[in-house]
């Protein structure tokens, strides 16, 4: 079978969000051989089942001093201070290849799909400004190459109050913008302030917590809550919470932060020709040691993937990298050329169907379970996605913290399927239309096996292909009965992705208008309740209401993959998404 | 009337046409559903801040009012700021449309240097081994879609050869002549043997007129026979191709930019639409047809020295 999924999972493995029992399950239910099993097993040692979660969460993480082992789950402390002191620095405990190998100096040309729009931390809106501009700019804490856990950045330390209410956070000494100047407590006072305050932000709910920031004097920061709020430190991570130079904003006007950066991050924005290329440079006064290997980091737009790998093949560029830029037809392929290398990394891409339940009869929770029964997840995986995916159990993404792993996904089963069709006020089947994104053939492989899938329910789907703006202003306005969509985490805390599933406020949850007010009650539990255990108790049990009231229609996590040369050393794609460019150096 | 006075005649003429397009290209454009502040703030966008978009952007405004103030700035020769880059368009659009006119001269460049020799000799040689070699070849290249071709000369002559640079345009006027042959080849290979082929017909016309008979009997050489008396009247049809041909390039090299990963303005305005960056597409729109028109002017113009009986 598919050697490329062993390998993700291989990776699940060692990072500690899979036990080995859940991996010997998943990978025999993949049709994975024993002996190919056996081997991944050998190569990330362990001795026993049980031991395995806690190890492997542990041999990741520096920031939180306990973890609590509990069955395939990740975890994190995230109220104990970090014990950074010990063990040599930080920023070595960082990233497990953190250690520079390559050779310093020489430049990258990577080509995306589309460009950025707006790298503004705080008003943009996207993963393709977002995965950009997190190596321009840094945050007080950072998250671990894993996913799971919380390390020091702009702050090297930070402790929490008794009542969970001030967060004192020791500034890091010496750090320095890509102009020359000072970092100064200032900077971070301003930067958090204006992520929570300014209206124009899709992003500031993270932050409504946040009473007061003070700067008692040059290396502290203290912020008070004005209610304890567990996801704290997860959203002072975020990238709304980067911190921007106050002097060059004041000097350029806040406005102009769209198309121009001043950050400590280890690369600076040089020239932006929009639509084209954007070039960025190695930020000369970067605090990490030796880090950015790279002097010079190129991002040209070449819309069409074809062209996209036809340059990387002939040597133009030295990868392609993005969400989905890769297709997955093309990876086999793209594997047996001896000239590049295919890279798959953890995510926390989750892809689903959301339901509209305003849209008779989908509102009939009987419905959105039959065809949540009638989707074969394994078919549209193997089929359409040639393999590279993971079936999802929850609206939470496999592997992220606090996902229940145990769960149980809807099984593909008809005859569940026309039992809960027959239990429901369209007995007979219904007509229901699936708006698809045009021009983007996954989405139309999707709907259309969907749409046989369903067909032996009498569900009647037609498939409308729509232009994208087109698409998303009828997801805002409601106007749609199935969409589908996807979603990847900004932070490690549930918190994010329970706001727009759970919560109404931000999205009338996925616009799927389905509210429970359990679910509702929990997720405000979850938020201020700060025992790891408790809230883990919390998240599974939201799982379990979503799981059941079944407003989405499960179907897959992927891994991100990026294309590269072989040339290119050290390039790592975080599994919150951004590209980590710190250790990426060419070869010849 | 003299050709300066005929010039500037239908240049006036342009007015009332462009007229026409503003209007055609403003109210098209808003007639398709789709926010504009929807599609660049993103779909998590907040109400307050769409709103604050749509009031800056003048959408809040009757599409009237919208569409005057549009014109008012169209007379200052101001094109309007993208609302997707946050810079004037012509900032943008210009840049781009270097690269699609240094195609598209190009590629007439070409298109001549295939066509000329090759519609002579397949008429001279009319019937012979050559002709029909020429003739069936014309036929395959005709067919084949420009994307595929692209492609292939990408993986023959760039990636497995390496003789040709896969994409980019260069820098530099040779730069820009060895990065863009390939496109360029690309897209002659479309027109030419439409071309050739009238250019064949024409010749093999012309060589039956009486005087071209009477030029031969009156003892000239073939050779002055057929550039004076054959080849110039077999042009003007020939020319009239070229130049619609040219026209339709203008806007239409879009597949190619996007296969040679070109940063031309025909991508530019087809990813503008999905951004519903309305600045961009009027400003490109109607700089591609004031374009169109006077390619179409042009061609008019050289038929007057081609035919001294064309009378404006």
């Amino acid at each position: 079978m598919n050697q490329l999924w062993l390998q993700t999972l291989q990776a699940h493995l060692e990072a500690g969000h899979l036990s080995r029992r859940d991996f010997i399950k998943r990978a025999t239910a993949l049709g994975l051989s024993a002996p190919a099993i056996a081997a991944v097993l050998a190569a990330c040692g362990g001795d026993d089942d049980n031991g395995a979660d806690s190890t492997a969460t542990n041999a990741s993480s520096s920031g939180a001093a306990e973890s609590s082992p509990t069955s395939g789950g990740v975890t994190i402390n995230q109220n104990v201070t970090p014990t950074t002191s010990a063990g040599g620095s930080p920023v070595a405990e960082s990233s497990p290849t953190s250690a520079p190998t390559g050779a310093a100096g020489g430049a990258v040309t990577f080509s995306r799909q589309v460009d950025s729009e707006n790298l503004d931390p705080v008003t943009q809106d996207g993963n393709i400004n977002i995965w950009i501009f997190m190596s321009i700019y840094d945050q007080l804490i950072r998250v671990d190459q894993q996913g799971i856990d919380l390390l020091p950045g702009l702050a090297t330390d930070w402790s929490v109050s008794e009542d969970n209410l001030t967060y004192t956070f020791t500034i890091r000494q010496g750090v320095k913008y890509s102009d020359g100047s000072d970092l100064t407590t200032e900077d971070i006072k301003w930067s958090i302030e204006r992520a929570r305050d300014t209206e124009d932000s899709p992003w500031t709910f993270t932050l409504t917590q946040v009473a007061n920031v003070e700067t008692p004097d040059d290396s502290t920061v203290v912020v008070t809550l004005n209610q304890p709020w567990a996801p704290f430190l997860s959203d002072i991570s975020m990238f709304n919470a980067s911190i921007v130079s106050k002097a060059f904003a004041d000097s350029v006007g806040v406005e102009s932060l769209v198309d121009q950066c001043m950050g400590t991050g280890p690369f600076a924005l040089k020239e932006w020709k929009k639509a084209e290329s954007m070039t960025l440079v190695k930020n000369e006064h970067y605090w990490e040691e030796g880090m950015p290997l790279l002097d010079q980091l190129t991002l040209t737009v070449v819309p069409d993937v074809n062209s996209q790998i036809l340059q990387l093949q002939g040597g133009e560029v030295d990868g392609v990298i993005g969400q989905g830029d890769v297709p997955f037809n093309r990876i086999a392929d793209l594997d047996k050329d001896p000239n590049l290398q295919v890279i798959r990394s953890l995510s926390t891409y989750n892809n689903f169907m959301v339901l509209q339940t305003q849209h008779e009869p989908l509102g009939d929770v009987n419905v959105r379970q039959a065809l949540n029964y009638a989707t074969d997840k394994k078919a549209i995986i193997d089929t359409i996605l040639f393999g590279v995916a993971e079936e999802s159990n929850s609206f939470m993404p496999n592997g992220s913290l606090f996902w229940n792993p145990d769960q149980e996904a809807y099984p593909f089963d008809l005859d569940k399927a026309k039992e809960a069709l027959a239990k429901s006020t369209a007995a007979d089947g219904f007509d229901v239309e699936i708006q698809i994104r045009s021009g983007n053939d996954q989405q139309a492989a999707i709907a259309t096996a969907v749409k046989d899938m369903w067909s032996k329910l009498n569900v009647n789907v037609t498939i409308t292909p729509l232009e994208a703006t087109v698409q998303r202003q009828n997801y805002r306005d409601e106007k749609f009965a199935v969409q589908i969509t996807g979603w990847t985490n900004d932070i490690i805390d549930p918190d994010e992705i329970v706001s727009y599933a759970i919560l109404p406020e931000s999205t009338n949850n996925y616009h799927t208008g389905w509210q429970d007010a359990h679910a509702i009650e929990l997720a405000n539990q979850g938020r201020t309740e700060h025992d790891p255990d408790k809230r883990r108790q919390i998240y599974y049990e939201i799982q379990q209401i979503h799981r059941d009231a079944a407003p989405w229609v499960y179907l897959y996590v992927v891994p991100y993959v990026d294309a590269l040369s072989s040339k290119v050393q050290g390039f790592f794609h975080h599994p919150m998404g951004q590209y980590d460019f710190r250790n990426v150096s060419i070869n010849g | 009337m003299g050709r300066g006075q005929y010039i500037l005649r239908r240049l006036v003429q342009m007015i009332p046409v462009l007229f026409g397009i503003t209007i055609i290209v403003f109210f098209l454009i808003r007639a398709i559903p789709g926010d504009p502040a929807v599609a660049m703030l993103g779909e998590r966008a907040t109400e307050p801040a769409i709103e604050r978009l749509r009031h800056s952007m003048g959408l809040d405004k009757p599409i009237y009012v919208q569409y005057a103030y549009f014109m008012r700035d169209l007379t200052r020769l101001d094109l309007g700021k993208s609302t997707r880059y946050d810079v004037p368009v012509t900032e943008i659009l210009f840049t781009r449309l270097k690269v699609s006119l240094f195609v598209v001269a190009y590629t007439v460049v070409l298109t001549i240097l295939i066509s000329l020799p090759l519609g002579i000799l397949a008429a001279l040689k009319k019937d012979s081994l050559f002709d029909n070699i020429v003739r069936s070849a014309l036929m395959v290249t005709l067919v084949m879609p420009s994307f595929w071709v692209g492609i292939m000369f990408i993986i023959v002559f760039s990636v497995k050869l390496g003789i040709f640079p896969v994409s980019g345009y260069g820098t530099g006027f040779l730069g820009h002549l060895r990065h863009l042959f390939l496109p360029s080849l690309t897209i002659s290979l479309a027109i030419a043997p439409i071309l050739i082929r009238a250019l064949r017909n024409s010749i093999l016309e012309v060589l039956t007129q009486d005087y071209v008979k009477s030029a031969r009997a009156k003892g000239l050489a073939e050779r002055q026979v057929m550039t004076t008396h054959v080849l110039r009247n077999a042009l003007i049809p020939t020319i009239t191709l070229l130049g619609i041909s040219i026209g339709g390039l203008m806007g239409g090299t879009v597949i190619t930019e996007k296969v040679f990963g070109l940063p031309g303005a025909g991508a530019l305005l087809v990813d503008s639409i999905t951004a519903r960056d309305y600045a961009m597409l009027q400003a490109g729109t109607i700089i591609f047809a004031c374009m169109v028109i006077l390619v179409n002017l042009a061609t008019d113009i050289i038929y007057s020295f081609l035919d001294p009986r064309v009378r404006f």
